[in-house]
């Protein structure tokens, strides 16, 4: 929105409010910048907020919209046939959608973009375009540090992440504003859970041999703990890895989190929701071994998808919704 | 000596001994009849070598038309005639966007697909020559594998040491440490032979693939498996122009030098007894080129991944089309495999588009049916014996 | 000015690989021109003898010397072009054309980036047509018959030009009338020739002179009718013969019983 829509749109004493409050504001403002990014090994100085951003991931998506910074962003990408968040829908829509999958080096060119934000550890590689070859091509570039923070990756890492954000596009006030209202939430949940004991979870992420789990590390493993959830394999110190059918037997989940994302070996996948998520469900149902654990018994399922399961503000989405799974009665239901 | 046909005249025979001793100079040793070329396929060298030039051409040109952006014809054309030309030629009424995208991506990723290509086709070459096995390729040195593990060691402990070039500096590394250990396992008692050569690089290639996995699987990032898979399928998705003078210097020290050894190179194939005969020390040359053509290989996986095939395929047709005399055959198989790798890139990107495939999985789907040919058709004509 | 045909000397070769000896103290001198057949049953040591001539096994005492030259104390590409080797066959997984092989024989005559000269195609073209090639020129050396192939063998051992031709078993892949027409064409050279031959008669009737060799050791050198004795054959070739005179060819003929 710019000075002068402002004015007209508030008219005269809305808009000398304005100026009251830019002229207090500007002081803070024009000390932001420049600001100096050291971000998984690559250090980068803004002089100014970009303003033809570029994500290549739904969460990185999801976090700039969710700072309000669409008018900044010149597209979005690898999004799949997933759906945003409802709550930025509106702002997505103007946005224009540079590809289904992570946007390549010629159409990042195409979009004249000056920053690229990678949501996920895979954005950047030499498969496709390093940080290094975006950053000859006049692209600045930040990774979502999951990708080179190797330890547990929970709330106050995802905190971190948007306050570095924010900061780079000078909105540092809103990415307080945004912490500030998801602590709150996750706060809220906390309240509601406070003596309720955790029910054991398994966060189930595909195959059929040997499944694969969402271990201690995971942004997952972290949700569903303040979900009032224990994750059955968050003793381990990992992100992803297989284990085996015995173990989720021996460990009795309660709840079944099913995770997927919106690709196949690295094609687009038309109906994620049931190709993916529902056929993982049956999957799991159909598995021998574990037919007689809680969650298979009673039919317990919470799915969840890469927009919400990686790290980005609707994990707090999630976090909730999958609390009035875990314990409803803590939330009247 | 002919079934039907008795022995020349003996004054024919004279004359043609008289020559046969003469030394160089002397008014016996002027040719009496021109010599027919060294081909089998039945093109005349000087046209091969035109065609392979234009069909490289064609490729190259089509490899800057092409990409995941649409890019109109003309203004590709309209860009590539500018930049050749320096300053605005044809009026470019086109959007900047479009001069970046050819220039800074593509132009420099069809260089390097040709600079891999053909490095990778000469190098083939001389190592069926070293190993005296038109069935071999770069891979049995093992020093692919170890570029690809180098790369992997830096990749599972994050190290950041030379900044963008280290992936690149540690995967060349690896495929040097390779060419040493293979190198002095296949020495043993201080002569090459080409079996033992193919053995060693055969056990060096699995030990490091079954490293590779090992550290895939005990890492705690699970994007690794990904990125390893770029090394062993190969691409070009990361060219830049700053990323060429290298491979591109190693080829021009390595195409000439093979060239230099192409006499010595023709020896190898009669068989180190004849070679040796003929007055090759068999043993130091092959040495000498085991050492050269790893070195290229380390430089050629370093930039771009492990591409199989071109350098197993591309001689065998390259052969086939000028002869085997290397002085002929090795600038036909360096055009051919740029040629090859170019339009291997140009099918990748392009087939199942906006997806880009690893070239290694292109050039294993026209190269793997076409060992597999090549086998068979090799047993048939050897009367059944492999 | 033309290459005359050289001297060999073997003094006192001896060759083992490891424990086995293969060659024992053999000593010989051939005169240029002369042709010598190397007979003995086999495992006699003729192959390992002739690669201590052709430079490569290296004699584990003793020296052999071309033109008074000690071969071992030259490098490799001056015996190529002092001894050409014709050997019983090539590998020939690549497609190599004849004219290619034949041309091989010009390399040690070649520096580095030495291109061909018209003095190399002139050889090269007289070997093709020496020894009948010359239809045969383009056609890859592994679609070739036995008696082409060794042809082509002979025409690059001679483009070598070399002052000692050696031949081991020449004949092993002909038929009886392409035999003799290789020795016979063999002698015709004017070269010095050192062959190893199976057939006994063959030797006698091609050669100036005989060793046989028995378990690495030389048990005689001399004319045919010297080293082909009854005795002899009785001892190394255990069999019972009878020797005649061929009346065409006026040499000694081995009739075994």
């Amino acid at each position: 929105m710019t000075f002068a829509n402002l004015i007209r749109r508030s008219g005269m004493l809305a808009g000398a409010a304005a100026i009251a409050t830019l002229a207090l504001a500007a002081p803070s403002f024009a000390q932001t910048f420049p600001v100096t990014d050291e971000n998984c090994g690559v250090t980068t100085t803004y002089e100014a907020a970009p303003t033809r951003a570029v994500t290549l991931s739904n969460n990185a998506t999801e976090l700039m919209l969710a700072l309000g910074l669409e008018g900044s962003m010149a597209g979005t990408s690898y999004m799949a046939n997933l759906k945003i968040s409802p709550a930025y829908a509106d702002a997505y829509a103007k946005v224009p959608i540079l590809s289904p999958l992570v946007a390549t080096t010629e159409e990042l060119i195409a979009a004249e973009a000056d920053f690229v934000y990678a949501g996920y550890p895979d954005g950047f590689s030499e498969s496709r375009h390093t940080r290094d070859q975006l950053q000859d091509l006049g692209m600045k570039t930040r990774l979502n540090v999951e990708g080179c923070n190797l330890g547990a990756f929970g709330f106050p890492q995802l905190f971190d992440e948007i306050h570095s954000v924010a900061a780079i596009f000078g909105v540092s006030d809103r990415g307080d504003k945004l912490v500030d209202a998801l602590s709150g939430r996750l706060k809220s949940v906390a309240d509601k859970l406070a003596d309720k004991p955790a029910i054991p979870v398994f966060i189930y992420n595909g195959g059929d041999s040997a499944p694969n789990a969402a271990l201690g590390n995971t942004m997952l493993s972290q949700a569903v703990a303040a979900a009032g959830g224990n994750n059955i394999f968050g003793d381990v110190a990992n992100r992803f890895g297989e284990v085996s059918w015995e173990q989720v037997a021996e460990r009795a989940p309660e709840y079944i989190v099913v995770f997927y994302s919106g690709t196949a070996s690295g094609q687009v996948v038309a109906d994620p929701d049931k190709e993916l998520g529902q056929a993982r469900i049956d999957t799991l149902k159909s598995i021998p071994a574990i037919a007689n654990v809680p969650a298979i018994v009673n039919n317990r399922f919470f799915l969840i998808n890469s927009v919400q399961g990686q790290p980005g503000p609707s994990t707090v989405d999630a976090v909730e919704d999958m609390a009035k799974a875990f314990h409803p009665e803590a939330f009247g239901q | 000596m002919n079934e039907s046909r008795p022995l020349p005249a003996p004054t024919d025979q004279q004359r043609l001994l008289v020559v046969l001793r003469s030394t160089p100079g002397s008014p016996a040793s002027v040719p009496r009849a021109p010599f027919a070329g060294s081909r089998v396929a039945g093109l005349p060298y000087g046209l091969a070598m035109v065609l392979l030039a234009g069909i490289l051409l064609i490729l190259g040109v089509a490899g800057l038309m092409l990409g995941s952006v649409h890019v109109p014809a003309p203004v590709a054309v309209g860009v590539l005639i500018n930049w050749l030309l320096g300053g605005e030629v044809i009026p470019a009424t086109w959007r900047a966007v479009y001069d970046t995208i050819i220039i800074e991506t593509r132009i420099p990723r069809v260089i390097l697909a040709g600079v891999v290509g053909a490095t990778l086709g000469a190098s083939g070459m001389t190592i069926q020559a070293i190993v005296r096995n038109p069935l071999a390729g770069p891979s049995i040195l093992g020093v692919s594998n170890g570029a690809a593990t180098g790369a992997v060691i830096v990749m599972r402990w994050g190290l950041i040491g030379l900044g963008a070039f280290t992936l690149y500096t540690s995967a060349f590394a690896g495929a040097l440490v390779t060419l040493v250990i293979v190198f002095w396992v296949a020495r043993a008692g201080g002569r090459m032979t080409p079996t033992r050569l193919v053995l060693a690089g055969i056990a060096m290639s699995s030990v490091l693939s079954a490293l590779t996995s090992l550290l895939v699987l005990t890492s705690p990032d699970p994007q690794l498996a990904a990125r390893v898979l770029f090394w062993t399928l190969g691409g070009f998705g990361s060219a830049q122009w700053k990323l060429l003078p290298l491979p591109t210097i190693a080829l021009v020290i390595g195409l000439g030098l093979m060239l230099v050894q192409a006499r010595r190179l023709n020896l190898l194939m009669a068989g180190d007894e004849s070679a040796t005969a003929l007055g090759l020390d068999v043993n130091r040359f092959r040495q000498a080129m085991f050492v050269l053509t790893a070195a290229l290989i380390g430089v050629v996986v370093a930039v771009s991944g492990v591409i199989g095939f071109v350098g197993l395929i591309v001689p065998h047709i390259v052969r086939f089309l000028v002869g085997a005399d290397h002085r002929r055959a090795l600038p036909a198989v360096a055009l051919m495999g740029a040629s090859f790798t170019i339009g291997a890139d140009l099918f990748a990107r392009t087939v199942i588009a906006p997806i880009e495939l690893p070239v290694g999985i292109i050039t294993a789907l026209v190269g793997g049916p076409f060992f597999i040919w090549l086998l068979r058709r090799d047993a048939r004509s050897n009367g059944g014996t492999p | 000015m033309s290459i005359a045909p050289g001297s060999l000397q073997l003094e006192n070769v001896s060759f083992a690989i490891g424990e086995r000896t293969l060659v024992r103290d053999v000593s010989l001198t051939v005169a240029p021109g002369e042709m010598i057949g190397l007979i003995g049953p086999n495992g006699a040591g003729k192959s390992s003898l002739l690669r201590t001539i052709y430079r490569t096994n290296r004699p584990s005492s003793g020296r052999v010397t071309v033109n008074g030259e000690n071969i071992w104390q030259r490098p490799a590409s001056w015996v190529a072009r002092h001894v050409g080797a014709v050997l019983q066959d090539m590998p020939a997984e690549f497609p190599l054309t004849v004219r290619d092989v034949i041309a091989m024989g010009r390399s040690a005559h070649k520096r580095l980036l030495e291109a061909d000269s018209t003095h190399d195609r002139a050889l090269i073209a007289a070997a093709i047509d020496l020894l009948q090639l010359r239809p045969l020129e383009t056609r890859t050396f592994r679609t070739l018959s036995g008696g082409e192939r060794q042809r082509t063998l002979v025409a690059r051992a001679l483009v070598q030009q070399p002052a000692v031709l050696v031949l081991d078993e020449p004949t092993n892949h002909l038929d009886i009338h392409h035999q003799l027409q290789l020795l016979r064409f063999v002698r015709s050279l004017g070269i010095t020739v050192v062959a190893a031959l199976h057939d006994l008669n063959l030797a006698a009737m091609f050669c100036d002179r005989i060793m046989m060799l028995h378990q690495g050791e030389m048990i005689a050198t001399g004319t045919p009718e010297a080293v082909l004795t009854e005795e002899n054959l009785a001892d190394i070739f255990r069999i019972e013969a009878t020797l005649v005179r061929n009346p065409r060819t006026n040499t000694i003929w081995v009739m075994p019983a």
